[in-house]
């Protein structure tokens, strides 16, 4: 009985030792994997580095499943290391669920890494702000050249002047819509919805022929999924953004009023509980036949793939264009990702990692590995892109106005998603009419903004 | 004459020991089945696991693993520092009366009281200054601050019911105050210091919401970051979150049930986190 | 006392004090301060007065009434059910230790994990209950145990499965400490079984019941993990506790003026029930 306390630490101790011993075995297994395309990009460096004595060390963070990134990042660091004996690259993993929460401390405590994978609506970030370096000086015009206009105009940054983000992928929403369940309710797998109003009477046809839900709204709470969903149609109707340069509300207007009512008349068809549901839940109803229609991004394409083999054009997943409003304006949400560098102190070596990174064939890798769609044209080459569905998320992005994420003249982003949240989850839970959501989140948006000023 | 029991009390008494342990095991029964099924079977109906895909549990520790023993470090830690600090403490306060004793045990008190999450926005703040966040120092500094109330309450009861006698003789004997701590008072107080370490181990291993503040590295999680951070992932691995999970409960339940014994004493003996 | 004495209280607790200054004292002193202050835009680093209340007045009536049903709605079932598994298991029969050790198992397991063992439980698709009650045909929709009528419920309930093996264990040791000599005399005097319970069992549980009481209600009011892990205070404002308020202010909207706010409410009332509990405590000692 004495012995007790020995006992528990002794526990405590050998336990320790234990997982000591046995965790760089698991490392091993999960990161020896690259994938057949990565090779390709190793072996394809010829570049030569400068020879200076001095080495600097930087760290690069591309959140997402270890896995995955691992599977693309480790070749490319590899490669880009063996042509700048200079540069010193550690990768960092973080989920994206454990970035986004702890970023804000990265920041604070300036640990960050000094290259990210980031968003472009979160460079005023009040965390994240002062510390994203101008990029301008250290990469060259034909760099910029080579990413297409439309997805420059895409993340023009304000008033911040001079390049402080670099796109490396666009990821627009598509329809996906199961071509088995169509059948189901009779309407014709081969020709999907276009419009608003076929969007509707396809949904309530599902609906009421199969009793499955017709389409998934994800509404699940302290995500950004329900927001990027309404905000769709508002951008679609308003044509305009969600909020102004000045982080004011667009959409207190009738075309605004007219996308919520319509959201009011479908959110009848969508499953029940839409607050139950994340676009990760809704995916396999997709893939299992369970829903009819799922508006949602390339990120969905690996669940489908893992059923259903490359070739999704022969699946009973359909994709195409998001229908259209009544003003028939080929209008779009997009959200990019793409890379900052952080740290004047690293800035060069940042920016050359950068640039490599952001070369044709990794940037065709990180897009195969993470399921992102094509961004240059040249990625069509690649066998995996030559299925005409990567067509419809290239399309989206290159023809049509997009509007992307909101909050990015703002100190804080998340606020505003937070904030509209509660009133769209009332509006698709039929607790607010599409009038009274009008308003309440006009003042919701509005009362972030007043709390910064 | 309290022994005779009718069939009905038995049956009673049958039924609701099954009710009672049905209410227990429910989550970690769902848990244990969604573990053991693919991600593409997930959507199935199943009453009693259909599938027994062990891989998942392998995928999954290979996720975990550092992160169980991040949580190790972290708990033994602040084991260790809780008790060094604690014990003397609790002694003076269970040997002597003196004139703060009441507003110490009082801060105590109030300190069991407030949940970390109502000063850790502050707290948040201070540590940022000094250049303290992301850092296991801070963490386990405030994982030992949270305990402490709790095990000197602990350590203060075993030490009052320790006989006056034992270091008044070693007094006369010519120890000193901490000779006498050291050599007389912390080894009979085996199973009190134990009862205490146990509380602080276990707090701390399943402790979410300090690192959830100031952690950020992952790589410094402890497991229930890291289980959490699975739950909203862009796909939700629900398979590799139960298995996980499942995984990473064994350590406090083990533990649990080989000092069942003295935690329940422990709890009686004073106030213990719910 | 002898300069000795005090010079060895003192060192004693001086790492205690400075522990407790360092993690608690100051923090809360500046949390009264903060909530004064401004930290975002032109107000920064000001004193606003009330402006930190003034943002949060219209979330307060409500998410004070959500917080004390999740604490009252958890812990007197909590209570009650620990008190009957305590009686259940007060007798030894076969399989009791399995029975104790079984329903004390949730105790021992981090809350976060608590949560996701639920939502697998609550899963409108794959949840055990929503296909049990399916498969014996109660019902033939899934019911939405997170959906807004029903999430401040269900994560109620993951609170009491959570707190009864607290009350469990204080109950089952009280038990143990009431005299035989009591049973034996109301036998004597012929009360049955259900009058022994409401005239010996439960009158000589009052200290107990009044300090799990206690500790129970503090420790759920701000209780975290469980919610987030479950609901993340949704949908809508179902489940928004102050907790998951305090932890929005802070990390979403980033204002650390509104965060103290609500951390200054939950302060007022722990404070409160500490000073009670520490009256009661005095009463009891006395």
């Amino acid at each position: 009985m004495k012995k007790l306390l020995c006992i528990v630490l002794c526990i405590a101790l050998v336990s320790t030792m234990l997982f000591a011993c046995s965790s760089p075995a698991a490392t091993e297994t999960t990161t020896t994997e690259p994938t057949e395309t990565t090779e390709t990009a190793t072996t394809e460096t010829t570049e030569t580095a400068p020879s200076s004595g001095e080495v600097t060390t930087i760290t690069v963070l591309r959140p997402g499943d270890e896995e995955k990134v691992a599977s693309f990042m480790e070749p490319a660091i590899a490669a880009f290391e063996a042509a700048n004996p200079d540069i010193n690259v550690e990768i960092m993993y973080e989920s994206w669920t454990g970035w986004i929460q702890t970023y804000p401390t990265y920041f604070e405590a300036d640990t960050q890494p000094d290259v990210i994978f980031w968003w472009d609506n979160k460079l005023y970030d009040s965390s994240a702000h002062e510390h994203i370096v101008n990029l301008s000086n250290y990469l060259s015009a034909d760099f910029f050249a080579q990413i297409p206009d439309g997805v420059w105009n895409l993340v023009s940054t304000g008033d911040m002047d001079g390049v402080y983000y670099v796109p490396s992928s666009v990821d627009t929403f598509v329809l996906y819509y199961n071509k088995d369940v169509f059948t189901a309710a009779g309407l014709d797998p081969n020709s999907p919805p276009t419009t608003w109003d076929e969007l509707l009477s396809a949904a309530k046809t599902i609906y009421e022929k199969t009793g499955m839900p017709g389409i998934g709204i994800p509404a699940i709470t302290g995500s950004e999924v329900l927001e990027e969903f309404v905000g769709l149609f508002l951008n679609q109707a308003t044509g305009a953004a969600i909020l102004d340069s000045s982080s004011m509300p667009q959409f207190n207007t009738p075309e605004g009023l007219e996308a919520l009512t319509f959201l009011s008349q479908l959110a009848p068809y969508a499953q029940t509980s839409p607050t139950e549901y994340g676009r990760g839940e809704l995916r396999p109803l997709m893939r299992d036949g369970q829903l009819g229609m799922l508006i949602d991004g390339p990120w969905a394409v690996p669940t489908f793939k893992a059923a259903y083999g490359d070739d999704l054009d022969n699946s009973p997943i359909g994709i195409t264009y998001v229908p259209l409003a009544a003003n028939g304006n080929k209008i779009g949400w997009a959200g990019t990702n793409g890379w900052i560098a952080t740290r004047e102190s690293t800035a060069a070596a940042s920016a050359k990692l950068i640039e490599y990174l952001m070369s044709p064939e990794v940037l065709l890798a990180h897009h195969l590995a993470y399921g992102s769609a094509p961004l240059y044209e040249s990625e069509f080459d690649n066998a995996a892109f030559q299925y005409d569905y990567w067509k419809v998320y290239y399309d989206e992005a290159q023809n049509w106005t997009l509007y992307g994420m909101i909050g990015r003249n703002s100190a804080t982003p998340a606020a505003y998603y937070t904030a509209l949240e509660e009133v769209w989850q009332q509006l698709v839970l039929g607790q607010l009419s599409a009038e009274d959501a009008l308003a309440a989140a006009t003042a919701a948006a509005e009362g972030v903004t007043a709390r910064n000023n | 004459m309290l022994n005779r029991e009718s069939l009905a009390v038995k049956v009673i008494r049958v039924f609701l020991s099954a009710a009672f342990c049905l209410f227990a095991l429910v989550p970690i029964y769902s848990a244990l089945i969604v573990a053991l099924t693919p991600y593409s079977n997930m959507l199935e109906a199943q009453l009693f696991p259909h599938y027994f895909e062990l891989s998942n549990f392998v995928s999954a520790f290979d996720l975990i693993g550092d992160n169980i023993l991040n949580s190790f470090i972290y708990a033994t830690s602040a084991t260790l520092l809780t008790t060094a600090i604690s014990v003397p403490a609790a002694y003076a306060i269970a040997r002597y009366r003196f004139k703060f004793r009441r507003a110490v045990l009082f801060s105590l008190l109030l300190t069991q009281m407030m949940a970390g999450i109502v000063i850790l926005p502050t707290l948040y703040k201070t540590f940022n200054a000094l250049g303290m966040l992301d850092s296991p120092l801070s963490l386990i500094l405030v994982y030992s601050a949270v305990n402490l109330a709790l095990v000197v309450t602990i350590h203060h009861g075993y030490f009052a019911s320790l006989p006056r006698e034992i270091d008044e003789a070693a007094e006369i004997d010519g120890c000193n105050y901490l000779q006498t701590l050291w050599r007389i008072i912390f080894p009979i107080s085996g199973p009190g210091i134990a009862v205490g370490a146990i509380f602080v181990f276990i707090n701390s291993y399943n402790e979410f919401v300090i690192p959830l503040f100031l952690l950020s590295s992952a790589k410094q999680y402890p497991l229930t970051l890291t289980v959490y951070s699975l739950v909203t992932d862009t796909t939700i691995r629900w398979h590799i979150m139960a298995a996980a999970s499942l995984i990473g409960i064994i350590p406090p339940v083990a533990i649990f049930t080989f000092f069942q014994k003295y935690i329940i004493k422990g709890v009686t003996s004073g106030a213990v986190k719910g | 006392m002898k300069a000795i004495h005090r010079k060895r209280i003192i060192l004693s607790l001086l790492p205690l004090a400075l522990m407790l200054l360092f993690i608690y004292a100051y923090p809360l002193l500046r949390v009264c301060v903060s909530a004064f202050m401004g930290f975002t835009g032109s107000s920064a680093g000001k004193f606003v007065g009330l402006k930190n209340f003034q943002i949060i007045q219209s979330d307060i009536p409500k998410t004070v009434a959500t917080t004390l049903i999740w604490t009252f709605g958890s812990v007197l079932p909590a209570m009650v059910l620990g008190l009957a598994l305590a009686v259940l298991c007060s007798r030894d029969f076969r399989g009791k230790r399995a029975v104790v050790s079984i329903n004390l198992l949730p105790y021992a397991i981090p809350l976060i994990i608590v949560a996701s063992c639920w939502r697998f439980v609550y899963n409108p698709d794959f949840g055990i209950i929503n296909i049990f009650l399916k498969k014996i045909g109660v019902i033939t929709d899934s019911i939405s145990f997170l959906g807004y009528k029903n999430a401040l419920l269900s994560v109620i309930v993951a609170r009491i499965w959570r707190a009864t093996p607290f009350a469990f264990m204080n109950y089952y040791s009280a038990l143990t400490t009431i005299p035989a000599e009591q049973y034996e005399a109301a036998c004597v005097d012929g009360a049955n079984p259900v009058q022994r319970f409401f005239r010996i069992t439960l009158p000589n549980l009052k200290t107990i019941t009044a300090s799990t009481l206690i500790v129970l209600t503090v420790w759920t009011f701000l209780v975290f993990d469980i919610i987030y892990g479950m609901t993340g205070g949704g949908p809508v404002d179902a489940t928004k506790t102050i907790s998951m308020r305090i932890y929005q202010e802070m990390f979403s909207m980033k204002n650390l003026g509104t965060a103290s706010a609500w951390s200054l409410i939950a302060i007022a009332v722990l404070v409160t029930i500490t000073i009670l509990y520490w009256k009661f405590m005095d009463k009891e000692d006395a």
